[in-house]
C-alpha cells in the first residue's frame, strides 16, 4: 500500500487539452499511468480489447467526433464489466442541464475544463485523491459524486 | 538424470496470491511480486487474518507501522461518525488519546501516505455519511443537519457544496432520477 | 321593452273595442225588448179600441134595429124592415169581429156571450104581428127591459176595457220614460270607451310613425356602416330559398343592387369553387342547428375577378307570422386577413431571427470559450514558467493580456448565460422557493462567508416555475446585492414572499383575477438612484465603472430574462445608500 498506482485514461479529441492532461499529472506527486486516445470510438475499442488493463478513472470529452462523451458514458454504464471504472466528465460545457443529466446517466465527476494550468493541477489531484479515498476508506461508489 | 528448471517465480509468486486472496474476497491488483494494492478498505482484523494466510507462505508482510496508524485513524473517525456520538472533546484530541500519539504526529502521517488531512477525510466521511442519510433513510436536510451537529442547514449545505461541488437538493435529485432509470430498465 | 309596449297597448285596444262591442250588443237587446214591449201594450190598446168601437156599434145597430122596427110597427110600412134586417146582420158581424179581437179572453168571451144572449133576446122580441096590444105592450117592456141590461152589460164590457186601456196607457208611458234614459247613458258610456280606444290608437299610430322613422334612420345608417365596414347583410327565405340582399351584399359581389333575383344555386356561383363545399355544408347544418356557424370563404368578384376573402354568420328566425327564415350577415375580411397574413409571416420571420440569433449567441459564446480556455492556460503555463525571463515591458504587456482575457472570460460566461436562461427546456414544475433560496445561499456560501453577509429568509411560498432558472434568479438577486454592499457596514439581505391578487396591485397592469407570489429582495447595500430603476435591467447596462465593480451588466438582464419566462414581473426600487428593493411576481 505504499505506491498507489492508478490507472487513467482520457478521451479527448483535442491535441491541447491532451497536452495540458498528461504535463498536468506528470507534474503532480501522484502515481499514475495515464493513457489517452483521441476521440470516442478509440476508447471503446481500447476499454474492448481484452488485452488492456481497464483504467480506475476516465476522463472522457463530451464533445467529441465519431462517439460523443454522452454516447460512450451510456455504452460504459451498460456493460456490467466497466461497473468498477469511476467516470469523470471533462468538457468545456458548463451547463446546468449537461452536468445533471450526466451525473444521472452514472458519471461519477464533472469537470469543467478549467482556463489556468494551475486550476487543471489542483482539480486533478483533487479528484485522483478523492477517488482515492473512495476505493482505500470502503465508501459507496453510487453516492461518488464531485463536481469541479 | 538432472532436471533443469527456470522457475517462474513472478507466476508462482502471482498464483499462491491469488489462490490466497481469494478466499477473502477483496479486490485488489498486483503491482508486482512484492506489492499488493487493495481497491477497497481491509479492516485491522482481515488484515491479520491476511498476514497469517500469507505467512504459512513464507511471505513475511513488511510491517509498515505508518499505514497501520493510518488505518487506525481512519476506522476511529468512521467509527465516530456513523455511531452518530458526537465526542466531548475535540476530534483531534479524541484522536490524539484514542491511538496514544500527538495529534500532530498523526496528521503528519495521515497527510503523509493518504494525501489528504485528517480534517479534510473526516469531512468526507461525514458527506458520506449525509449521504446515505439522504439515499437510505429520506431524511430531510433539516433532520440530518440536527442529527449530525451542524449549527445550520445552511452550513450544512455549504459544507456539502464545498466538498462535493453540487447542493445535497441536486445530488438527492440526481440518486431520484437514477434509480428511476435503473427500475424502468429492470421493468 | 319597446316590442312589449306595443304588444300591451294592442291588447288594451281589443279589450276595449271588445267592451265597446258587448256594451252595444246589450244595447240593441234592451231596445230591441223595449220596443217589442210597447208593441205589444199598443197592440192591447188598439185592441181596446177596436172592442170599444165595435161595442159602440152593436149598440148603434140594435138601435138601428129598434128604430127599424118601431117605424114598421108604426108605418107598417116595409121599408122600415130594410135597416131591421141589415141590423140583424150587422150585428152579426159585429159579434164575429168582437169574437176575433177578444181573443181568447175568457172573461170578455164570458162576458160577450152574456151579451150576445141579451141581443138575442132583444130580436127576440121584434116581431111583425102582434096579436094583441098587451103582447106589444109586453113584448115593448120586455124589449126595454133587456135593451137596459144589454146597455149595462156594454156599459160593463167597456168600462173593463177602458180600465185596461188606462193601466195599459200608464205601461206604456213609463216605459216610454225609463228607455231613452238607458239607451242613453248606455251609448255615452260606449262612446266613452270608443274614444279611449280611438285615443289609444292615435298614440299607438304616432309611435308607429316614430319608429317608423328611427327604422328608417337606423336602415340608413346601417347601409352606410355596411359600406364603410364592408359588410351585406342577408336574408334566406328557407321555404323558396331565395335570398334578399342588402345593396351593400350586392357591392362586396360586385354587383349592382338589385341586379338579379338571388337565390341558393346563383348565389354559389361568386363563391370560389374550393370554397362552395364549406357554404353548402354550413347551410346543411344549419338547418338543424338553427344556426349557421361562422365560416371563411372567398369569392371571385364579378367585377373585377378579384378573389377575396368572406367571413359569414347566421341565425334562422321564425317571425310572428311563422315564417322561417335565415339572418344572416356577411363580411369581406380581405384586408384583415391579409393584414393578418403579412403579420404572421413577419412574425415567423422574427421568430426564425431570434431563434438565429439565440443560436448564433450561443454557439459562440460557447465556441468562444474553447480558444479562450486554451490561451488563458497557455498563459497560465507561461507565467509559472517564463514570466521571471521576460522583459519588464513584457512583463506589463503580459499582465494586459492576462486581464483582457480575464474579462473576455467573464463578459462569454456571462453570455452564455443569458442565452442559456432563453434556450433551456421550460419544464414547470412545482417548486418551493425555501429550497430554492437554500441552494442559492449555499451556491453564494462562499461570497456570503467573505462579506459577513446577513441573510434573512422568511417562510416563502411554492411557485411553478423551472427550478434551474428560478435558482439562477436568486442567486444573481443576492448575488448583486453582496456585490453593491456598502464597505463600512456588513450586508443584510431580507427574502421574504407573499401572495397577492393582480386586481389589487395596480403597477402590474393586469386587472385579471389572476393570482401572484410577490417575493421581497430588501438590502442595505449601495442602493441606486430611482430613475435607473429600468436601465438596469438592460444587457450590457451598468452603473458604475469596470474598476470600481468589474462585471459585464449581464446578471439583471437575466433575471428580467427569467422572471420574462416566467410570465412574472420585475421591479426595483432604489434609494443611493440606503439600498435596493427588488420585488418579482411570479404567478401562481
Amino acid at each position: 500500500m505504499q505506491k498507489d498506482f492508478i490507472l487513467i485514461t482520457l478521451a479527448d479529441d483535442d491535441e491541447d487539452d491532451r497536452m495540458f492532461f498528461t504535463d498536468a499529472f506528470d507534474e503532480l506527486k501522484i502515481n499514475t499511468v495515464v493513457n489517452t486516445v483521441n476521440d470516442g470510438v478509440a476508447l471503446m475499442n481500447f476499454l474492448n480489447d481484452p488485452e488492456s488493463i481497464l483504467p480506475n478513472i476516465i476522463f472522457l470529452d463530451l464533445n467529441m467526433p465519431l462517439k460523443s462523451g454522452m454516447e460512450c458514458l451510456k455504452e460504459i454504464k451498460a456493460d456490467s464489466k466497466f461497473k468498477d471504472i469511476v467516470i469523470a466528465i471533462y468538457s468545456t460545457s458548463s451547463s446546468e442541464e449537461d452536468i445533471e443529466n450526466t451525473f444521472v446517466l452514472g458519471a461519477n465527476i464533472y469537470i469543467k475544463k478549467p482556463n489556468h494550468f494551475g486550476k487543471l493541477k489542483e482539480v486533478l489531484s483533487e479528484v485522483v485523491t478523492l477517488n482515492w479515498q473512495y476505493i482505500t476508506s470502503g465508501l459507496d461508489k453510487d453516492n461518488f459524486l464531485l463536481r469541479m | 538424470m538432472k532436471l533443469f528448471l527456470k522457475p517462474d517465480t513472478a507466476f508462482l509468486i502471482k498464483k499462491i496470491l491469488e489462490e490466497k486472496l481469494a478466499v477473502f474476497n477483496v479486490k485488489y491488483n498486483l503491482i508486482n511480486t512484492n506489492e499488493i494494492l487493495f481497491l477497497e478498505s481491509i479492516d485491522t482484523a482481515t488484515y491479520e487474518k491476511i498476514a497469517v494466510v500469507l505467512n504459512e507462505y513464507g511471505f513475511e508482510i513488511i510491517e509498515n507501522q505508518k499505514n497501520i496508524i493510518v488505518q487506525k485513524i481512519k476506522e476511529t473517525i468512521i467509527e465516530m461518525i456513523f455511531n452518530e456520538e458526537a465526542p466531548a472533546v475535540k476530534s483531534s484530541v479524541y484522536l490524539a488519546e484514542k491511538l496514544n500519539h500527538s495529534y500532530g504526529y498523526l496528521s503528519n502521517l495521515f497527510s503523509e501516505v493518504t494525501y489528504t488531512s485528517i480534517e479534510n477525510f473526516i469531512i468526507i466521511q461525514k458527506i458520506e455519511y449525509v449521504k446515505k442519510l439522504i439515499t437510505l433513510h429520506n431524511l430531510t436536510l433539516t433532520e440530518i443537519a440536527f442529527k449530525l451537529n451542524y449549527s445550520s442547514v445552511a452550513h450544512l449545505s455549504s459544507q456539502f457544496k464545498n466538498t462535493t461541488g453540487i447542493t445535497p437538493s441536486a445530488f438527492q435529485r440526481i440518486i431520484k432520477k437514477r434509480n428511476e432509470i435503473t427500475n424502468q430498465n429492470i421493468n | 321593452m319597446f316590442k312589449s309596449k306595443l304588444f300591451d297597448s294592442l291588447g288594451f285596444i281589443r279589450a276595449v273595442f271588445l267592451i265597446a262591442f258587448f256594451i252595444l250588443i246589450f244595447l240593441a237587446s234592451i231596445t230591441y225588448r223595449h220596443i217589442k214591449e210597447l208593441d205589444k201594450i199598443s197592440d192591447s190598446i188598439t185592441n181596446t179600441y177596436e172592442i170599444s168601437i165595435e161595442l159602440g156599434q152593436l149598440i148603434s145597430f140594435i138601435k138601428d134595429a129598434e128604430t127599424g122596427h118601431r117605424g114598421y110597427i108604426i108605418t107598417n110600412d116595409s121599408i122600415y124592415l130594410e135597416p131591421f134586417i141589415d141590423a140583424r146582420k150587422n150585428v152579426n158581424r159585429s159579434f164575429q169581429n168582437l169574437n176575433n179581437t177578444i181573443q181568447n179572453d175568457a172573461k170578455k168571451e164570458l162576458q160577450l156571450k152574456r151579451i150576445y144572449d141579451l141581443v138575442d133576446r132583444r130580436f127576440s122580441y121584434f116581431k111583425n104581428h102582434f096579436s094583441n096590444k098587451k103582447e106589444f105592450n109586453d113584448d115593448f117592456k120586455n124589449g126595454k127591459l133587456v135593451m137596459d141590461s144589454l146597455r149595462m152589460e156594454l156599459d160593463n164590457m167597456l168600462n173593463t176595457e177602458n180600465k185596461l186601456l188606462d193601466s195599459k196607457g200608464r205601461l206604456y208611458r213609463y216605459n216610454n220614460s225609463n228607455t231613452p234614459l238607458i239607451v242613453f247613458s248606455t251609448f255615452l258610456i260606449s262612446i266613452l270607451i270608443l274614444g279611449l280606444g280611438y285615443l289609444r290608437i292615435i298614440k299607438n299610430y304616432n309611435d308607429l310613425i316614430n319608429q317608423n322613422i328611427r327604422l328608417k334612420i337606423f336602415d340608413e345608417s346601417s347601409k352606410q356602416a355596411e359600406i364603410l365596414g364592408k359588410y351585406g347583410s342577408w336574408l334566406l327565405n328557407l321555404e323558396d330559398k331565395t335570398f334578399n340582399y342588402s345593396d351593400n351584399q350586392f357591392r362586396l359581389l360586385g354587383c349592382e343592387p338589385e341586379s338579379f333575383l338571388p337565390t341558393f344555386e346563383n348565389s354559389l356561383d361568386a363563391v370560389h369553387p374550393d370554397d362552395r363545399e364549406i357554404l353548402i355544408e354550413a347551410f346543411q347544418q344549419a338547418e338543424t342547428s338553427e344556426l349557421l356557424p361562422l365560416i371563411h370563404y372567398r369569392i371571385i368578384k364579378k367585377d373585377t375577378l378579384e378573389v377575396r376573402h368572406f367571413r359569414s354568420t347566421a341565425k334562422i328566425f321564425v317571425d310572428r307570422l311563422g315564417n322561417k327564415n335565415m339572418i344572416g350577415t356577411t363580411q369581406d375580411i380581405s384586408d384583415d386577413f391579409n393584414k393578418t397574413q403579412l403579420i404572421e409571416l413577419r412574425n415567423k420571420e422574427l421568430e426564425l431571427n431570434n431563434k438565429e440569433l439565440m443560436e448564433f449567441n450561443h454557439v459562440a459564446s460557447h465556441d468562444l470559450q474553447e480558444p479562450l480556455r486554451k490561451i488563458q492556460t497557455f498563459i497560465s503555463r507561461i507565467e509559472y514558467k517564463e514570466k521571471d525571463h521576460l522583459s519588464e515591458t513584457a512583463q506589463s504587456y503580459f499582465e494586459k493580456i492576462q486581464e483582457a482575457s480575464n474579462r473576455m472570460r467573464i463578459l462569454i460566461d456571462d453570455l452564455l448565460q443569458y442565452s442559456r436562461t432563453s434556450r433551456s427546456e421550460k419544464t414547470f414544475e412545482i417548486t418551493d422557493l425555501n429550497t430554492i433560496v437554500a441552494n442559492a445561499i449555499s451556491e453564494l456560501s462562499e461570497n456570503i462567508e467573505e462579506k459577513k453577509a446577513e441573510i434573512h429568509v422568511e417562510k416563502l411560498h411554492q411557485v411553478q416555475g423551472v427550478p434551474f432558472q428560478l435558482q439562477q434568479l436568486f442567486i444573481n438577486i443576492i448575488g448583486n446585492s453582496l456585490k453593491y454592499s456598502k464597505t463600512e457596514e456588513a450586508p443584510l439581505i431580507t427574502i421574504s414572499s407573499k401572495k397577492v391578487k393582480a386586481s389589487k396591485t395596480p403597477k402590474l397592469n393586469d386587472h385579471s383575477k389572476k393570482e401572484y407570489i410577490k417575493i421581497t429582495f430588501k438590502d442595505n447595500g449601495l442602493g441606486f438612484e430611482q430613475k435607473y430603476a429600468e436601465k438596469i435591467f438592460q444587457l450590457f447596462n451598468r452603473l458604475h465603472g469596470k474598476k470600481e465593480f468589474p462585471g459585464t451588466g449581464v446578471g439583471l438582464a437575466i433575471c428580467k430574462k427569467i422572471v420574462k419566462n416566467h410570465k412574472g414581473y420585475i421591479f426595483a426600487k432604489g434609494k443611493p445608500d440606503e439600498g435596493a428593493v427588488f420585488e418579482i411576481y411570479l404567478p401562481v
